[in-house]
Formats: structure tokens, C-alpha cells, sequence
């Protein structure tokens, strides 16, 4: 039974797999006025979401539904896990409706873990804490290379909120993986006094632009900030942000810039820069599904291959 | 009644020998190579190694008030399974043990068992909240070995001194778990590579490192006896190194002997521990520093905890380790054979230098004319816990189902053959 709980769990096989079957589902769906396939048909996918989220649930919903598949939503507000049930239990209930595949958001690092440790059906992260966020990482590597034709090789930086994102370190994974040049720029606050040896912190933006194939802009998570971590909004903008000026010269590089969203318009990108053709904001949102369909049919019909017809 | 073990290698202090022991009437009657002797009943100990019984200064009996976790018969018939013949339980119970009546239940309790023997550490302050101090006095006259607010750090350095001058006078030593909270975050998980991967706040190696510094300064001031537990960083084995004097002891688990923070990186709760499992450089500073005297002993912080417990996220899931049948198997397997540690180490370690500690007179000795308390472990087949199924209530140790040598083959205490291959002998078989 394959899982999904960080990028480690994944090849590059595994990877280079999901994003051919999300090239076929983009060519089979996007422009189609009928948007499903008939693949999961009599599956249940279950999506358990105990943090906020918009685009990662519904993305996931929708390539459930896309793919033919059942689904079925949890929200901790109105579930059993608010009379307390625990994790287990809440997984072990949604077994024996006979699921198929859950998709689990929560607050805590390694909750993910605690349900794929049961070996009740797959399990796909879609965030743990300031931990993970594969399906995230892959839905931007798939991005960069419809966009570039390729990733091997490209010279990415990833700017601002390191500290409190889970995309950043789930990002440099698989950037790691595909033989990228990662760089990273941000606020002393708000980069993690350890990094990882391959990834190289630079100085200022104008750096950036000028080295860097890709700027990956990162929202400011003002929800995760304690009294000890500092954000200074006047600072951030100064250094960090991509200002229309700074916009003036990444277009003169004809660069790409991403950002995994909800985007604080004006803080961490302008927004003539965020609806500009340079931006693959929505690209992202739209390859998302695909990515997800892909993630999804993946685990799935390796799962079906194991079912034996009993009579 | 007289037994015969024979072929055991006898591991004590400057021995390393195969010998035979003759236990007659509860004492070492002769210790030798080929003893015979008729109508005695004979351990074949072949393939295994007989130490003095152990003394373990930190573990969690979660008596009163959490029972279902572990219970005094449970706990201390585990610990006697694991080879020791003393166990001191630490206060953070529910309620805790801050008064005179509660260490007094506690004793009474476990004298009537005829498992391992008890010591208990009474409370430093009321409810274990590090505000308001409790009488040392009147817990020590109840029969308490020493004070710790273990579980918790005692952070208010003014309170602190009065307690040391109080445990001064009583000479009652002191067990102090180091922990700055706001360098610690209260966080399961290390400061460094591997926070920064579980995304969660890290563990500063200081948060132990510093108090510990001000606690030994605090104890010279007023010659109080502190002895600092878990010791989990370099910097805290630093910190040993340059203020360690003659009250000061420290002590070190098998856990940060054994495993390092590449463990928790999977985020596998079964690895949570307070203070966390930290570098592999801090575990090799730990491994020198219980080499060389300089921590003085190893102690279990045995830990049950529930499945549920233990079925948490990481960062919610309970710290620590259940230990008493796993210490022998584990360092054996784990640091003995692969010649981190001597035989002589262990006896030190577990024997020799928790008696001091506590100021226990007779240690567990293995000499002629000695009581038999004797540890037999046999060394030369592979078993698991989970197989030959636990005395304790919890299997929270991430080895439980692991296949280790040096499992219990039988143990010897107060004169008395207590316990031979996996089955508990209750009663009088002396």
C-alpha cells in the first residue's frame, strides 16, 4: 500500500508516473465540455480536512469527482473528532465504510503518519502543521515543467516566510530531487536558523532576479507569527517584495513567478504582477487538479492491481 | 535450599569470568570454576552473564491515579524482571507525592508486594507547579530517599536555594530535570535539522544546559547534594565538565545512549522522549561522559504510557519510554557488543554508583558470603518482548518488538530465587 505523507515517499519514477497521467487527464478533460473519466468509478475517496483550506480541498474533491470516484467530506467542526475521537478511531470508522483513499489536512506535524501507520487504505497528506505539503510540490514541479518544458538544472529562489511554510520545505524536495539550484531570501525573521546544506540563502532580491530562472513568493503566514518571530510589513516590502519596479525587470528577463496562494495582494506580490502573463499563479490552480487526479489515480489502481476477484 | 548456577560469566566490578555461584540459605556460599555440589537444584547458565542486581535512581509507577498506565505490582515486578533490585519513583502522579501521608501510602503499598523494592522522591514544590515549596523535611521523615519535581523544571531560582539548604541539612539529595521552557518549547523534537524537516519548534540543546549550570552553582553556594537527570546534550555534558564538584552527580538514559534525533524524524511518537533525542554528536558526548565518570550512572526515566497515549500526533503524544525489561537486552545488545560499553561500565552504572547516590551501605554484590541478588541474562539467543510478553502494563519502547539478546533468565534477590525463565516465582522458593 503506497502513501503519500512527504515527497521522500515518492521516486522520481513515482513522479515522473503522476505527472503523464495528469498530462492525459489535462488532454482528455480541459477543453472537454464532458469533464469526467470513468477510472475510479465505484471508488470512495474521503477527505478529512481539519484546518482550513480552499484550493487544496476542492481541487481534491473535484479530481475525486472528475475521475468518477465517491467522495465524502470531513470537517473537524462537524465530526466526532470535536467530541474527541482520536485520530485512529476516526480512521478505522471511515474503514469500515469500506474508503478507498483519504485525503487528510491537519494542524499537527506526523498526524498524517498516525492514520497511514494503521494500513487501512492509502493516505495523502495535504498538509501537516508547517511539516509537508507534497501534493502542493507537485503540483508546482508539474507547473515549472509544462511551463519550461524541463526542471532539471533550473536555478529556483523561494522568497519570504520560509520560516512558517510547509510548501518551502516540501518544495525543496523535490526541486532536490529533479537536480535544481535552490535558493532562498527573506527576512532574518523568517528564515529557519537551519537549513539544508544544498540551499543557498541570498542576499537581496535584486540577486534574484538577476541569477534565478524562477521566483517561487511565499505568503507571510501572519496566523503562525509568536511574540518572539517579528514581521515588519514596511521592511518586508522594501527588501522582498515584488514591487512593480523590481516587476520592470523581471520582465526585461522574461522570468516566471509563482506563488502557491491565497496570495496577500500587495504585500507579497503587486497585483499587476500576480495577473500578468509572467505569472503562473492559476496556472498552478489549474494544473492542481490534474496533479491531484494524477496523485489519485496513482495510488489508486496500484490498489486495484492487489484485489483479487474471490469467485 | 541451595542453587547451583552454573556456567554463567560473572560480570562485577574488576570481574569478567565464567564462574559458578553456590547460593546456600540466601548467601554466596562459594564462587568458582567447576563447583559440584550434591542435592542442590542447578540453573544451567550457559551462554549467560550474571551481574549484581541493578538500582535504578528515575522511573514513573503512575501510582496514584493512573493505574490503567501501570500500577505498583505491575511496575515493580517489572523492574524485578529487568534485573533490579531498587527503583526510585519519581512524584509526578496524580495527585503528586507532596506530602508526608502520600510517600508513606506509597511504601506501605510496595512493601507488601515482595517485587523490586520502592524509594520514593517527594515533591520540591506544592502540585509539582515549581510556586510554593514543600516541607523537604517532613517528606524525608516520611521516608522519602529524595526531592525532585521531576516531569517539570522548578524554574524560580529563589525557591530553589531554600529548598537545597533545607535538602543540605537533611542530607537528602536533590533530582533535578533542567529545562528552560522558553528554550524548550516544551518541544519532543531537537532544535536543528530536524525541526526545521517536522516544521515544529525545536528543543534547544541550552534549555538543559542552563539551568543545569545555575543549579550546580546554586548547590555549591549552599552544599546541597544535586543530581541532575537525563542528561541529553553536550553542552549539559559541558557543563558537567567545567562545574561538576563532589555533590553533583548526574545520570544518563538508555535512550540517549542508544538512539539519536535521526529517529524522530519519521515523527514516529514511540521516540518522543523529554529532553528529545538530540544529535548524533550529543549522543557520543553522553556515551564518553558515562565512559568517564563524569555521568554517573544510568537511569531508566521508565515511562508506561497507553497505545492511545502513544497514537498521537507527535506533538501531542506523550513523552518517554517504558524501559525496566528492555534496559539489559537493549544496552547489551546495543552498546556492549559493539564495545561502546564494558561489562565493569554496566555493573558502575547500574549497580555501584546508584547505591552511592542513594547511600545504600550493602550494595548488590556478587562475593562469598553476600546475599544473593543476582541478575542472569542470557546472551546467546535472540528474543523479543512482545513474544515473551511484558510484566509491565506498556509496551511503549520503540524495541518492544524487536529481537535483542540478553533477556532474563533468572533473578536472584535478597536471597531468594524470584524469577526463572518467563515465569514468576511467588513465594517462598528459597
Amino acid at each position: 500500500m503506497r502513501h503519500l505523507i512527504t515527497v521522500k515517499d515518492l521516486s522520481l519514477e513515482d513522479v515522473n508516473a503522476i505527472f503523464m497521467l495528469a498530462d492525459s487527464f489535462y488532454e482528455q478533460i480541459d477543453s472537454r465540455p464532458i469533464k469526467k473519466v470513468p477510472l475510479l468509478t465505484g471508488k470512495t475517496v474521503a477527505l478529512l480536512f481539519s484546518e482550513p483550506s480552499t484550493r487544496t480541498r476542492v481541487s481534491f474533491e473535484l479530481a475525486a469527482k472528475r475521475l468518477s470516484a465517491d467522495t465524502v467530506t470531513i470537517t473537524q467542526s462537524t465530526s466526532s473528532m470535536k467530541k474527541g475521537e482520536t485520530l485512529e478511531d476516526t480512521a478505522r470508522t471511515l474503514s469500515q465504510y469500506g474508503i478507498d483513499l483519504l485525503v487528510i489536512r491537519h494542524s499537527k506535524a506526523g498526524a498524517p503518519d498516525i492514520i497511514s501507520s494503521l494500513g487501512l487504505f492509502p493516505v495523502v497528506n495535504a498538509g501537516d502543521g508547517k511539516r509537508s505539503h507534497p501534493t502542493q510540490a507537485l503540483l508546482d514541479a508539474y507547473t515549472i515543467y509544462r511551463e519550461y518544458g524541463k526542471i532539471k538544472g533550473l536555478k529556483v529562489a523561494i522568497i519570504g516566510d520560509i520560516l512558517h511554510s510547509r510548501v518551502a520545505r516540501s518544495n525543496f524536495e523535490i526541486l532536490r530531487m529533479f537536480g535544481c539550484r535552490i535558493f532562498v531570501l527573506g527576512p532574518t525573521s523568517m528564515i529557519p536558523s537551519y537549513l539544508p546544506e544544498d540551499v543557498v540563502r541570498l542576499e537581496n532580491i535584486e540577486q534574484a532576479i538577476e541569477e534565478c530562472d524562477l521566483l517561487y513568493f511565499l505568503r507571510i503566514q501572519f496566523e503562525r507569527f509568536n511574540e518572539r518571530e517579528v514581521v515588519d510589513i514596511d521592511t518586508y516590502r522594501r527588501k522582498y517584495a515584488l514591487t512593480r519596479e523590481r516587476f520592470e525587470k523581471i520582465k526585461k528577463r522574461d522570468l516566471r513567478i509563482m506563488h502557491p496562494g491565497p496570495v496577500n495582494r500587495g504585500i507579497e506580490i503587486d497585483s499587476e504582477a500576480v495577473d500578468s502573463e509572467f505569472s503562473l499563479v492559476f496556472k498552478q490552480v489549474k494544473f492542481g487538479l490534474y496533479v491531484r487526479m494524477g496523485i489519485l489515480a496513482y495510488l489508486l489502481s496500484e490498489r486495484s492491481e492487489e484485489i483479487e476477484v474471490p469467485y | 535450599m541451595k542453587f547451583l548456577i552454573k556456567g554463567a560469566e560473572v560480570w562485577e566490578e574488576n570481574i569478567r569470568k565464567q564462574l559458578d555461584i553456590l547460593i546456600e540459605d540466601g548467601f554466596i556460599k562459594e564462587l568458582g570454576e567447576g563447583i559440584t555440589n550434591k542435592n542442590t537444584r542447578v540453573i544451567d547458565a550457559n551462554g549467560c552473564v550474571a551481574l549484581p542486581l541493578f538500582v535504578d535512581l528515575h522511573c514513573h509507577l503512575r501510582t496514584p491515579g493512573e493505574e490503567h498506565k501501570e500500577n505498583l505490582e505491575t511496575g515493580l515486578g517489572a523492574a524485578l524482571k529487568g534485573g533490579f533490585h531498587t527503583v526510585v519513583a519519581m512524584p509526578n502522579t496524580k495527585p503528586p507525592i507532596d506530602k508526608p501521608e502520600l510517600v508513606r501510602y506509597l511504601i506501605d503499598a510496595a512493601a507488601k508486594l515482595d517485587k523490586a523494592d520502592l524509594k520514593v522522591a517527594g515533591a520540591i514544590t506544592e502540585n509539582l507547579q515549581g510556586k510554593r515549596r514543600t516541607s523537604l523535611e517532613s517528606l524525608f521523615l516520611a521516608g522519602a530517599s529524595a526531592a525532585s519535581d521531576d516531569g517539570y523544571a522548578v524554574n524560580n531560582t529563589g525557591l530553589l536555594l531554600e529548598s537545597f539548604k533545607e535538602a543540605a541539612i537533611l542530607d537528602m539529595p536533590i533530582f533535578l530535570h533542567e529545562e528552560d521552557y522558553e528554550l524548550s518549547n516544551r518541544s519532543g523534537i531537537n532544535e536543528g535539522r530536524v525541526s526545521f524537516e517536522a516544521g515544529v519548534f525545536g528543543n534547544h540543546p541550552l534549555s538543559e544546559a542552563l539551568p543545569a549550570a545555575r543549579d550546580i552553582l546554586l548547590a555549591r553556594q549552599v552544599g546541597a547534594r544535586v543530581h541532575i537527570q537525563h542528561v541529553s546534550s553536550k553542552e549539559t555534558v559541558d557543563v558537567l565538565k567545567m562545574l561538576k564538584f563532589k555533590n553533583i552527580t548526574a545520570e544518563a538514559t538508555p535512550h540517549h545512549l542508544i538512539f539519536d534525533e535521526s529517529a524522530t524524524l519519521s515523527l514516529n511518537p514511540l521516540y518522543k522522549t523529554n529532553p528529545p533525542l538530540r544529535s548524533k554528536e550529543d549522543r557520543e558526548a553522553i556515551l564518553e561522559a558515562v565512559k568517564s565518570g563524569l555521568i554517573d550512572c544510568i537511569a531508566t526515566d521508565h515511562a508506561p504510557h497507553t497505545v492511545e497515549d502513544k497514537s498521537l500526533p507527535y506533538e501531542d503524544a506523550l513523552s518517554g519510554m517504558a524501559w525496566f525489561e528492555l534496559v539489559f537486552p537493549a544496552i547489551y545488545t546495543y552498546l556492549v557488543l559493539k564495545e561502546l560499553l564494558s561489562p565493569g561500565d554496566l555493573v558502575r552504572l547500574l549497580t555501584i554508583n546508584p547505591c552511592r547516590i542513594l547511600k545504600i551501605s550493602k550494595r548488590p554484590r556478587i562475593s562469598v558470603g553476600e546475599r544473593a541478588n543476582i541478575a542472569i541474562f542470557d546472551v546467546s539467543t535472540k528474543k523479543s518482548l512482545e513474544k515473551i510478553g511484558s510484566k509491565s502494563k506498556a509496551s511503549n519502547n520503540p524495541l518492544f518488538s524487536t529481537e535483542l539478546f540478553g533477556f532474563t533468565k533468572a533473578v536472584f534477590k535478597d536471597g531468594k530465587l524470584r524469577f526463572l525463565e518467563e515465569t514468576f516465582l511467588e513465594g517462598e522458593e528459597n
